[in-house]
């Protein structure tokens, strides 16, 4: 139930993105939008993996939720560091707001469960997240990015997140082997 | 009467010689100097990811990703290398060197110390 609620939610507000981009002669988030996205989205992860580590008691699900920390963190900081070299501003937007209201209402869900329920649907909502917000910077945001340094960043961001998706999923497994 | 001529070298032979005398010069200064090589971290890989080094080579992974990585394998075990950061290993000794970067074991590295 959590895992729909989330990839509903998580869906709705990147095709929202995806389809407000498509619309005919439609711009497409504009650069400041798009650096206020990948710093929600990453913001979003982090908050979802210090309630991990928090409530789970299981080891590899908390490695899982530290290296989100660690990474998601270097990114935020790597895009604040960039955005302020060039003198954007990031502009908070409709999809930003839904990614935050998206994850806010997961940690809810999930602050309602514990022990093995909890990290079997931390971790798949990590799957289902991370899929959703490859597809979206893979779709949207890098498409849509004019700035060529912002550009770049992003798609150094998609091997990351490339890789993230593979530990959740190799976690995903080990937990539904349990 | 007229003394006998001494024999000279031919002006080929000595050349030879001289050529032959600087080559073995330069491979012994060769074999003494070492070299830096650099494995840069970058798109969650290690490039190149086989590497083959002598005893007194020096490598330095340097880190040009948006998030920190490790080197850990037999002969070296780096702390967490921060975006923008490097690591550096002298080799002392010959073997065989796999590797991993301990925050992502998916990414994998083999540095080959050889005579």
């Amino acid at each position: 139930m959590l895992e729909k609620v989330l990839v509903v939610t998580l869906f709705s507000s990147l095709a929202v993105l995806t389809a407000s981009a498509k619309s005919a002669k439609a711009a497409g988030p504009t650069d400041p939008q798009i650096a206020h996205i990948a710093v929600t989205a990453n913001q979003v992860d982090i908050d979802a993996a210090k309630q991990a580590l928090d409530k789970s008691q299981n080891d590899a699900v908390k490695q899982f939720a530290q290296q989100m920390v660690t990474d998601h963190q270097s990114v935020i900081e790597q895009a604040t560091a960039l955005v302020k070299k060039l003198g954007v501003t990031p502009e908070d937007n409709p999809t930003s707001q839904s990614l935050k209201a998206g994850g806010d209402k997961a940690k809810a869900e999930l602050a309602s469960k514990s022990g093995a329920d909890f990290d079997k649907a931390y971790v798949d909502n990590e799957v289902a997240y991370h899929k959703a917000v490859i597809h979206a910077v893979d779709k949207v945001l890098i498409p849509n990015a004019k700035n060529a340094e912002l550009k770049s960043l992003l798609k150094k961001v998609r091997p990351v997140l490339g890789v993230h998706l593979k530990h959740a999923e190799r976690l995903q497994k080990e937990l539904g082997a349990k | 009467m007229r003394p006998v001529p001494r024999r000279r070298m031919p002006r080929q032979v000595l050349r030879a010689l001289a050529l032959a005398a600087a080559l073995v010069v330069c491979a012994a200064a060769a074999k003494g100097s070492s070299r830096t090589v650099t494995v840069h971290i970058a798109d969650m890989k290690f490039t190149p990811a086989h590497l083959v080094i002598h005893p007194g080579d020096t490598v330095v992974w340097q880190n040009d990703d948006l998030v920190p990585h490790s080197v850990v394998g037999g002969g070296f075990m780096s702390p967490n290398i921060p975006a923008g950061k490097t690591y550096r290993w002298t080799a002392s000794q010959q073997g065989t060197f796999p590797y991993i970067c301990t925050l992502h074991p998916v990414m994998k590295g083999q540095v080959t110390v050889k005579p």
